[in-house]
């Protein structure tokens, strides 16, 4: 892939990290592969899923870089969310469903949008539903975030690493819920769901193009953490770290507390 | 007495909590006697809580159980809490009932162990060789058996898991005594999955007192769902739930 010179390279096992020097940077160079990966993957095929967490207020420069972008043919592409809370129908502004309409969908208009109902009850039948329709779609690509608790979509630790299950109910840990909180959408912790429906990590990492886009200071602390961690289920998204081709992008802010020895230690493994 | 039966459930609900320990110590003695016909030893599944006490007390006053021929194993830990330390419950089920039954063998879990993977492995393998034969346990608040609160995992052929706690169940946990505040009480646990727990060719499950009136109700009365998670007794024909007069108070009378 080209990135702008500014852009520092490291690598974090099998995974390369990214670091722009700034949120839009970081927006405009993923939205950038993601493009690539796009049209590759539609030389092949007539048409192609993706999972996109566009929902998530970490995603919005790359969301609306994508947007802007004249050489995606959005009317090939289906589009999955990554998670939604349980409870919460469609109609509802807080909803994961609602706000993917409003930040991409509307702008966009792709082939197809599967939400989540996260109000289908019971649920057991909505997660043999969505299963079904990732199972048919198959999505090629995975652009998502990662959470304070160091989840991915809503899989908290511990983590389900083995599951081949495709969509599963989670609970959400208090990290979680009070971050939450802090996104202003819910009036009180306690009003803040206890639940979500998410892809599980293996749905998550299954499709060819694997992009975690983290921005910001408030996810500087679990950079740093995940950076340290070993391949644990207690911090999940280190499992990228065992994900070829998977990239993790950075900014400035999210990168502040990532130290010289961690960018050195990891180039030191991967050989380079 | 009285007996029902929810789906392939049998249920008692015994005059009091006294009573309920002692049937539940009656059924546990001819199992193990059963099971000891045919095998030289055997390995039961224990669990701990005041919803235990009665049938503890039942088993210590009896003395046609042999115990040197039971190696005990348990549902569940905190992780991050070691065994000697008198907040887990290797140390309470060793106090309460293991020091003066004296079975051959007590295999715990070592929930301070890290990484935490390593004691998942290490448990998962002795609960697959030992194959226990019975297994007794509580159900909490959150309708969870052994950890394994909302959303529970049915289908996972794993036999241990580290699991998170529900707020429920840590306030179940605080009022149990043992930690000082909620802030106290661990976020994670090392747990039986259902499977795990539910294999044995014998489960006996006891649920007496008046708080646990509410999740019972549901457990029994509403859909079989991984948001209640003791409702899956119902697929289970080799469970056995036992009630007081206080937790099957607001059961909806059946013919």
């Amino acid at each position: 892939m080209r990135t702008s010179v500014n852009m520092q390279h490291f690598k974090y096992g099998n995974c390369d990290v990214v670091v722009a020097p700034t949120n839009e940077a970081l927006g405009a160079a993923a939205a950038e592969q993601f493009a690539g990966a796009v049209n590759k993957a539609l030389g092949t095929r007539e048409e192609i899923a993706v999972v996109l967490a566009a929902q998530a207020a970490s995603q919005a420069t790359f969301i609306q870089a994508i947007i802007e972008r004249s050489d995606i043919n959005w009317s090939r592409i289906t589009v999955f969310p990554v998670d939604e809370y349980l409870g919460i129908g469609g109609n509802n502004p807080v909803s994961g469903q609602w706000r993917t309409h409003e930040n991409l969908i509307r702008h966009v208009k792709p082939k197809a949008f599967h939400p989540m109902r996260g109000d289908n009850e019971p649920v057991e039948e909505e997660l043999r539903r969505y299963t079904e329709l990732l199972r048919e779609a198959k999505p090629s690509i995975c652009v998502m975030g990662i959470g304070e608790s160091g989840h991915l979509a809503f899989n908290d630790p511990p983590a389900d690493f083995e599951t081949h299950d495709l969509v599963r109910v989670v609970a959400l840990n208090d990290t979680t819920r009070n971050q939450i909180l802090r996104s202003g959408r819910f009036p009180s912790f306690d009003a803040v769901p206890k639940f979500g429906i998410s892809l599980t990590m293996h749905a998550l990492l299954l499709p060819e193009t694997v992009m975690i886009l983290v921005p910001e200071r408030s996810k500087a602390e679990i950079i740093h953490t995940i950076l340290d961690s070993p391949v644990s289920i207690m911090c999940p998204a280190s499992i990228i770290q065992t994900r070829k081709d998977a990239r993790l992008y950075l900014d400035e802010d999210s990168a502040s507390l990532v130290t010289n020895r961690q960018r050195e230690a990891e180039l030191a493994t991967s050989g380079e | 007495m009285d007996t029902r039966k929810y789906d392939e459930l049998d249920v008692l609900i015994a005059h009091s909590n006294d009573a309920l320990g002692k049937a539940a110590a009656d059924d546990f003695a001819s199992a193990v006697k059963t099971a000891l016909e045919s095998q030289a030893d055997i390995a039961v599944i224990l669990a701990l809580g005041s919803s235990q006490l009665t049938f503890f007390h039942s088993l210590l006053s009896r003395d046609d159980i042999e115990w040197s021929r039971i190696t005990v194993l348990h549902v569940d830990t905190y992780v991050g809490i070691s065994e000697d330390d008198p907040a887990s419950g290797s140390w309470r089920l060793k106090n309460q009932l293991l020091d003066h039954v004296k079975p051959k063998k007590f295999l715990g879990l070592h929930g301070d162990h890290e990484p935490v993977e390593e004691e998942i492995a290490r448990y998962s393998r002795i609960v697959n060789d030992h194959q226990p034969v019975i297994c007794v346990m509580g159900m909490g608040e959150s309708g969870h058996l052994a950890f394994n609160d909302p959303p529970a995992d049915f289908e996972t052929e794993d036999a241990v898991r580290a699991v998170a706690l529900s707020e429920v169940t840590r306030r179940q946990i605080v009022n149990g005594g043992v930690f000082g505040s909620i802030d106290d009480v661990p976020f994670y646990g090392l747990t039986l999955t259902i499977k795990a727990l539910l294999r044995p060719k014998t489960v006996l499950v006891l649920v007496p007192e008046p708080q646990k009136a509410q999740i019972v109700k549901r457990v029994l009365e509403e859909p079989v769902s991984i948001m209640r998670p003791g409702s899956i007794l119902r697929h289970y024909s080799n469970a056995r739930l036992y009630l007081d007069p206080d937790s099957s108070a607001l059961l909806e009378p059946t013919s």
